[in-house]
């Protein structure tokens, strides 16, 4: 476990290199959208030498690397703001919209796949799976906008976009029952497939074929033993879709004017505000790392043939 | 019961894989069986809706949406066959050296974990913005960032196939690496690279479609389908035509290469692959904006 | 009708398979209908909510690039302009400026506090001016104080301010939020984070700023200063303003139907949904602004005016308006745009008229001709252009027509769009032929910093360098009188109408989409929205 966490310091530092040198290769500086049109050279000089940005660019790492080690992810570029601050008051909104987006998938993703492979072969599983197809083939933007048209507009259930407060009130269900579905419909349809599968696959294994010959009924085997081998994989894929989703939802957040980390992040690459990057990204990777963690120490957990050294 | 489940699923890769041959088709004629110029304004039929002279309408320069979407597929077919082929170019032979060599492993492993960890719409604006906009870097840029997740699936396969019996019994027997890899363990990663590519040529059109979204995509006046759906999503309210049909295009496409994918992870009896197709397919495309 | 079919296979599934169980999503569209408009009972606060596209930089109005409606209700400006294109009082009464044109002297009002306590006098306009002028700030908007050298306190309501040089934009300047006073009290308190607790004398106090999601501003209850345009001096009649952030363009106008915002922009390509809903009205406003086609008349064959002017002649700018901008626009020109001081309609009435005859015998007296494909060349070499422009919406869909345009005079046209930051690093580089951009700004001196010399690592793009044009601009923002003032500026305007490092397109007009349930809003030609007047309509 120790040596696995440690292993997550180079890859957290090849990240943080990675984006650094990424912002800096590729073209546009930030202070050239921090000023007018017209502003003078010496205003973009004045601006420039004042934010650090006009040192080698070694000596800024280093400076970034030094004040993070110490805790301290610096300032956004672009408007002061401690990028700590500016993430812990976004960051919030992600982890609610990514729980309750996995909730909805799960909530129906499961149950679906179950339907089908239960029915597998007739209609119910075609309808099922060619559902959960449809729901992975459609562009996300596209889905988000439909929804919002048929929801809010069509059928005024639902507020167009924004936040809502307080947590758990009725306003926020309504506010977050959109970005959520529609984020989560992808993970559902995932889910759906792999429950479906791993349902197929528990139901032909040994232990199964025991319970049906000891007498169980179909149905008590179904749900107790296959269900809850089946259900091995698909928590692994919950947990890394979890990893994926903390890292912000770019295109939800923007259709539905949600404030999270996601929208912060793309901001920060259009406007070039490196620590603000650096501050996103790091969340990013540290989400990613994270539950990778956990969800490798669960399959060793679970399966004794995969070790970890 | 498993004939009937079988049936129904060729059934469905039957149908999966006619889609896909009517869009390679549309692709190949496309020049003869567009009904109007895709590219020719005409600004007197502007915003039309669908009708017998315009089967899809047309758009905001008055171009006909079906002879656009028909273009589009000379387009977006190459977008996705050239993404994946940059994937499978560097994602097979890196999971192939990590699944057989324990010591590049563990560093294969980390570089994949970094690839990963990085957010892949940085990546592609960093691809985009310093090679400059257009389909050849959408495609590297959507290349470059499916490649861990080839990386992964070829490794696990590998791995798997390397403690196999045979594999033990021919290194026991003095065949060489080169040998191993190639005789014994390529056979048994075919299966689920021909899997990933299906289902990575959906995931590759769907992101590029994101990264149309951010303005990174196809330039104008290219009909690729992001592009087309992009364009349309200002008229929205107006004018819907212009986002359903290209929007209608794309979720058929990418459905037909999963219902493909799906009959052929079937047929080829790819085990687990319903955890391969989640990760470099729809990751990248997640990730590129996930949404 | 034809966003149904899909809708229903995908929406409806998703549905189905919510019945299955989700908690979240039944009950939430069990719910009932949307709340709609706040509007207010008798006792409850008066809420107006404002869509806005995108958090703003800073609230301090030294720190960003841009000012918007929030800084213009968080603080006051010495001068205001006018719709008369005049500028009138608002924290100064009145003022004089000196024979040489070298200081000007403000009285100032003795009736002002910030919303903080502060008195507002003259040490608090100093205090504004210094932090602007002084280089630890890195004020963005610096350059708009031009040849301004110190701020000195005459008495605690008179006010001087002395130049090296005339400068005559000086009043442009003053009006704008860039120069507003802030309290001196509230920045040395805050220091850095000035910008997350601004402090002004406007009729709005600010409240709270929760990034990414909404701006509050609060009634400032004292506030009775309100310059001439308003017909109440003040307090506001709204109790509260709320700005909510929606970055996508249909989110907008469909919060704006639904009552979820009042007031919202409304994109051309939306225009006939809110024009049809019987609950909101439509403000228009032309930009003070111009969109152009500017060519990098450093690079080869672009350095050739003829080529340039050929291809003048070769737009026609009613279809660009009308199909690039869905008929909002108004055609330009020249440089400074009809509704800004300065404009010339006898220059504007000389330009190039649509003439393809004319294009093709330029281009042949310069050495082009036809090739086989159509396609005009000179020496073996075909006349092609990329057009550089942004990826956001008009850019892409105007730059298409005028690709277009230009390709029917036998010129090939490609376009390359790219994300701000990148474009804008481009241009300086010189790494490119020609570029479609807008500004807007309510000045003719803006054109100092798109065409003289010094400014070509910046916003001089088209990399003109024409010492004829550099005097011009210098005599423009040192003429202080403005019968002579505006006619160096017909003069420059026609010098760059000969050159033709632009071809002016358009200006933008927007629309505002405003609920019924609102009255008593103005909009400024600078576009800036008059909201101390603003209150809820009678009987909703």
């Amino acid at each position: 476990m120790g040596r696995r966490v440690a292993a997550a310091v180079p890859v957290l530092f090849a990240v943080s290199v990675l984006t650094f040198l990424m912002v800096h290769l590729a073209p546009g500086n930030p202070v050239t959208l921090m000023v007018p049109d017209y502003a003078s050279p010496e205003v973009v000089a004045q601006i420039t030498h004042h934010l650090g940005l006009d040192l080698p660019w070694p000596t800024q790492y280093w400076l970034y690397l030094v004040h993070a080690l110490h805790g301290d992810l610096g300032s956004s570029i672009r408007d002061g703001t401690p990028v700590l601050a500016e993430i812990a008051a976004r960051f919030p909104y992600t982890v609610q919209l990514t729980l309750v987006a996995l909730v909805v998938s799960v909530v129906i993703g499961i149950p679906l796949g179950v339907v089908a492979a239960v029915h597998r072969g007739r209609w119910l599983d075609l309808g099922a799976m060619f559902l959960s197809v449809v729901w992975v083939a459609a562009p996300s933007f596209y889905l988000a906008l439909l929804m919002q048209v048929y929801f809010s507009n069509d059928l005024s259930w639902l507020p167009v976009a924004g936040y809502a407060g307080p947590l758990f009130s009725l306003a926020w269900l309504k506010a977050i029952a959109m970005p959520s579905t529609s984020l989560g419909a992808r993970t559902a349809a995932i889910l759906a497939r792999l429950t479906r599968s791993s349902f197929l696959e528990a139901e032909q294994s040994d232990y199964v074929r025991t319970a049906h010959a000891k007498g169980l009924t179909r149905r008590v085997v179904q749900y107790k033993h296959v269900l809850k081998n089946a259900l091995i994989p698909v928590i692994t894929v919950v947990g890394l879709e979890l990893g994926g989703l903390l890292g912000g939802a770019f295109i939800t957040e923007t259709i539905f004017a949600w404030p999270g980390v996601g929208r912060l992040g793309v901001q920060a690459i259009f406007n070039r505000d490196l620590p603000v990057i650096q501050g996103t990204v790091l969340l990013t990777a540290v989400a990613f790392v994270g539950v990778n963690l956990l969800v490798d120490l669960a399959y060793a957990f679970s399966d004794p043939r995969v070790r970890y050294a | 019961m498993m004939f009937l489940r079988r049936l129904l699923r060729n059934k469905l890769g039957i149908v999966g894989g006619a889609i896909l041959a009517a869009f390679i088709l549309m692709a190949l004629l496309a020049p003869h069986i567009e009904p109007y110029p895709p590219l020719r304004p005409d600004y007197a039929a502007r915003l039309l809706p669908p009708s017998h002279a315009h089967l899809m309408g047309t758009d905001d320069q008055g171009r006909d949406i079906w002879s656009r979407v028909i273009a589009g597929s000379q387009v977006s077919l190459p977008v996705g066959l050239v993404a994946v082929g940059i994937a499978v170019g560097g994602g097979v032979p890196l999971g192939l050296l990590a699944g057989y060599y324990p010591r590049l492993d563990a560093w294969l492993s980390r570089f994949v974990d970094v690839m990963l960890a990085f957010p892949s719409l940085l990546l592609a604006i960093g691809i985009v913005a310093s090679m400059g906009p257009g389909l050849q870097n959408v495609m590297i840029a959507v290349g470059i960032f499916s490649i861990p997740g080839y990386v992964r699936v070829v490794r696990g396969s590998a791995l798997a196939a390397r403690e196999s019996d045979y594999v033990t019994a021919a290194k026991a027997q003095g065949a060489r690496d080169g040998a191993v890899l190639f005789r014994h363990i390529l056979p048994n990663i075919i299966g689920p690279v021909v899997v990933l590519v299906s289902f990575g040529l959906g995931g590759a059109v769907l992101a590029a479609s994101a990264l149309s979204f951010l303005g990174l995509g196809a330039q104008p006046p290219s009909p690729e389908w992001g592009a087309l759906l992009n364009n349309g999503r200002d008229f929205m309210l107006t004018a819907p035509w212009v986002i359903q049909f290209p929007g209608l295009v794309i979720t058929v496409f990418v459905l037909a290469a999963n219902l493909l994918g799906d009959a052929l992870r079937d047929a080829l009896d790819v085990r687990q692959a319903e955890r391969f197709r989640e990760a470099p397919a729809e990751r990248p495309a997640e990730s590129a904006s996930p949404s | 009708m034809f966003r149904r079919p899909l809708a229903l296979v995908t929406l409806l599934g998703l549905l189905l398979a919510a019945c299955g169980g989700s908690a979240a999503t039944t009950t939430a569209t069990k719910s009932g209908s949307a709340s709609g408009a706040t509007a207010a009972a008798s006792t409850a606060p008066k809420v107006l909510t404002i869509a806005y596209t995108d958090d703003p930089t800073s609230l301090d109005p030294q720190k960003t690039p841009s000012v918007g409606l929030v800084h213009s209700l968080i603080y006051d400006t010495l001068v205001v302009q006018g719709a008369d294109l005049q500028y009138h009082p608002d924290l100064a009464t009145s003022w004089t400026i000196a024979p040489d044109g070298k200081s000007i002297t403000f009285q100032l009002r003795k009736d002002v506090t910030f919303s903080d306590g502060t008195p507002f006098n003259a040490d608090a306009v100093k205090f504004t001016f210094d932090r602007l002028l002084d280089p630890k700030t890195a004020s963005p908007g610096k350059s708009f104080l031009g040849t301004l050298t110190s701020t000195t306190v005459v008495d605690p309501y008179t006010v001087r301010l002395d130049f090296s040089a005339p400068y005559a934009p000086i009043f442009n300047s003053l009006s704008t939020d860039f120069c507003a006073i802030i309290s001196p009290t509230a920045v040395q308190k805050e220091g850095d984070s000035f910008g997350q607790q601004p402090v002004g004398t406007g009729p709005f106090i600010f409240k709270n700023w929760a990034k990414g999601q909404s701006i509050t501003l609060e009634k400032n209850p004292n506030y009775k200063w309100g310059p001439y345009y308003y017909s109440n001096p003040g307090p506001a009649q709204y109790d509260q303003i709320v700005f909510k952030e929606l970055p996508e363009e249909n989110t907008r106008v469909l919060a704006l139907k639904s009552g979820e915002v009042q007031i919202s922009d409304v994109p051309a390509t939306s225009l006939s949904v809110i024009q049809s809903d019987p609950n909101i009205n439509l403000v228009k406003t032309q930009s003070q602004g111009v969109t152009y086609l500017g060519f990098n008349v450093s690079r080869a064959p672009w350095n050739d005016p003829k080529v340039r002017q050929a291809i003048a002649h070769l737009i026609q700018r009613d279809p660009i308006v009308q199909v690039g901008l869905g008929g909002l626009g108004v055609p330009q020109f020249t440089p400074i745009p009809t509704n800004v001081w300065g404009f010339d309609q006898s220059v504007a009435d000389q330009e190039y008229n649509y003439d393809p005859a004319a294009a093709k015998s330029i281009l042949e007296s310069d050495g082009y001709t036809p090739g086989s494909d159509g396609i005009m060349t000179k020496g073996g070499k075909p006349l092609s252009m990329e057009i550089l422009t942004y990826t956001t919406q008009p850019y892409p869909r105007v730059a298409q027509v005028v690709q277009n345009q230009i390709q029917a005079g036998g010129i090939q046209v490609t376009i390359k769009t790219l994300e701000a930051a990148s474009l804008l690093a481009l241009t300086p580089t010189g790494n490119f032929d020609s570029i479609l951009i807008a500004y807007g700004w309510s000045d003719p001196d803006i054109l100092y910093y798109f065409f003289d010399s010094a400014n070509l690592k910046t916003s001089n793009r088209v990399h003109l360098t024409d010492p004829s044009v550099d005097a011009l601009l210098l005599k423009g923002r040192t003429t202080v009188d403005p019968t002579a003032r505006a006619a160096v500026y017909k003069d420059l305007q026609q010098t760059i109408d000969q050159l033709a490092p632009w071809i002016p397109l358009y200006s933008i007009v927007s629309e505002t989409g405003i609920s019924k349930s609102v009255a008593g809003v103005q909009v400024l030609p600078s576009g800036t929205m008059l909201l101390l007047d603003a209150h809820p309509a009678s009987g909703s």
